[in-house]
């Protein structure tokens, strides 16, 4: 956020510290050896100076400024996804190590995904369970029973449809039961939901590629998973989603000379 | 209680409004145009309403105009066959204060931010397509700032531009002039290898 002539108030995401605000004096010059450090998408090591409202920025070194994400407009769009997620997840100065240590992971592993929706999808898993809003998988969260995750369909309880108000997957029972809000989930769907809510390896994640029908299913249930607990919509969403479908580069049919 | 007479306090509020102005600058201003004379500060505000009332948009280019096509898309010593497109008008007077470019502009008038929710649909971008679908352009030149929202709304017009007109080009950067590759970050110094040039 640009304040007065040359500085800008940049958001910083911390380890130690968790989010807060900072002035960075004279960034938006563009000799200013600030500038390019204070952009969005780059790890820093910082050092501050204690301000009266806001710290104020005095050095700082570049550890990694993402190049992959920033040259492909698909990553871009995923990355300031996640990092908004984060800001709406996250309270100012709540130090939180296991969340930076998640976003960090996340944005170098999107420089090299075989499925960048894929890592997209298990940022938004594992940050709903540090947050405490995990989806259900395991068992109904209406009865209670267990799911058969390990036979799959042939015997037990399957997953039916996934149910955003109770936050997790019903069973079939429960899906024809109840009248609330469901959408179709498929025990496909609900396993690889289970497997990247944990997936911790960072190479094995970068080659996870999601099969089109599952990723559509994933997105659905989990957009409105985050709808419902955030209680407001991230903005970045509809240009991400715009995006996947092409709707962003569907401009072909511009206004006529007479309605400019 | 009131600190300033309700009028005073009304003027300060007002330039509080200003991007950039604090209280006390906001305060400070008000005292300035308290001590002008009646014409002073009748100019001052007639200033500020003939601006409101006058200035619009080119319906070409997009650039702040008092008329309805800018004096640069009126320029015929100016060529229709480049156009660089810049994100504010301000931009834009600083790209053709170097004197170096003889072509025509378009402003976006933002970049794409979707953090803050502003698409494409926020920008003049349709009206670029429409430019060019309406003339043969040979060049457009992206010359969005080098931030990551500048770049990014490079990287998608790009791809949207890529099939009608022959050239899109970005324009250069990497180190500034009176900069520190000391401070450099890896993809300013990456940018600067990749647009090195013979001497």
């Amino acid at each position: 956020m640009p304040l007065g002539e040359t500085d800008k108030i940049v958001t910083l995401f911390a380890r130690e510290y968790g989010k807060f605000n900072i002035i960075a004096k004279g960034a938006r010059r563009t000799t200013s050896r600030l500038a390019g450090a204070t952009e969005p998408l780059m790890l820093l090591k910082a050092l501050l100076a204690e301000g009266m409202n806001l710290d104020v920025l005095t050095q700082c070194d570049i550890k990694e400024s993402f190049p992959a994400i920033r040259a492909d407009f698909g990553l871009y769009l995923r990355a300031t996804y996640c990092c908004e997620l984060l800001d709406r997840m996250s309270i100012e100065r709540d130090p939180d190590i296991e969340t930076f240590d998640l976003l960090l992971s996340t944005l170098y592993i999107l420089q090299r995904a075989a499925d960048s929706d894929a890592v997209v999808h298990s940022f938004e898993l594992k940050l709903m369970g540090l947050a405490g809003y995990a989806p259900m998988m395991d068992a109904c969260p209406r009865c209670d029973q267990m799911f058969d995750t390990v036979t799959g369909q042939d015997s037990g309880i399957i997953e039916a449809a996934y149910s955003p108000m109770r936050g997790g997957a019903l069973c079939r029972e429960c899906a024809m039961a109840t009248r609330e809000e469901v959408m179709a989930i498929s025990p496909d769907a609900a396993t690889w939901m289970r497997r990247l809510a944990v997936e911790d390896n960072a190479r094995a994640m970068a080659e996870i590629v999601l099969p089109q029908p599952i990723a559509d299913q994933l997105n659905r249930s989990l957009r409105s998973h985050l709808r419902l607990r955030l209680e407001r919509d991230v903005k970045s969403t509809a240009f991400l989603d715009a995006y996947r479908v092409g709707a962003m580069e569907n401009l072909s049919d511009p206004l006529p000379p007479d309605a400019r | 209680m009131l600190h300033y007479a309700r009028p005073l306090a009304r003027l300060v509020a007002e330039f509080e409004k200003l991007p950039g102005v604090g209280p006390k600058s906001a305060q400070r201003l008000a005292f300035y145009i308290m001590r002008l004379s009646d014409e002073e500060a009748r100019a001052f505000a007639d200033a500020i309403l003939e601006v409101k009332a006058k200035i619009g948009y080119c319906k070409v280019c997009f650039n702040f105009t008092d008329q309805e096509i800018c004096d640069l898309c009126r320029d015929s010593r100016r060529t229709d066959d480049l156009i660089c497109v810049v994100a504010e008008p301000r931009d834009l007077i600083a790209m053709d204060k170097t004197g170096e470019f003889k072509g025509k502009y378009h402003v976006l008038g933002g970049v794409l931010a979707p953090m803050e929710g502003i698409g494409p649909d926020q920008l003049k971008i349709r009206e670029l397509l429409a430019r060019l679908h309406a003339h043969e352009v040979k060049e457009v030149i992206l010359a969005t700032n080098p931030t990551v929202e500048g770049d990014a709304t490079a990287l998608y017009l790009a791809r949207l531009l890529k099939d009608l007109t022959p050239r899109v080009t970005r324009i250069a950067h990497g180190v500034p002039v009176g900069g520190d590759l000391d401070y450099a970050d890896q993809a300013t110094l990456i940018q600067a290898f990749e647009g090195r040039r013979e001497l």
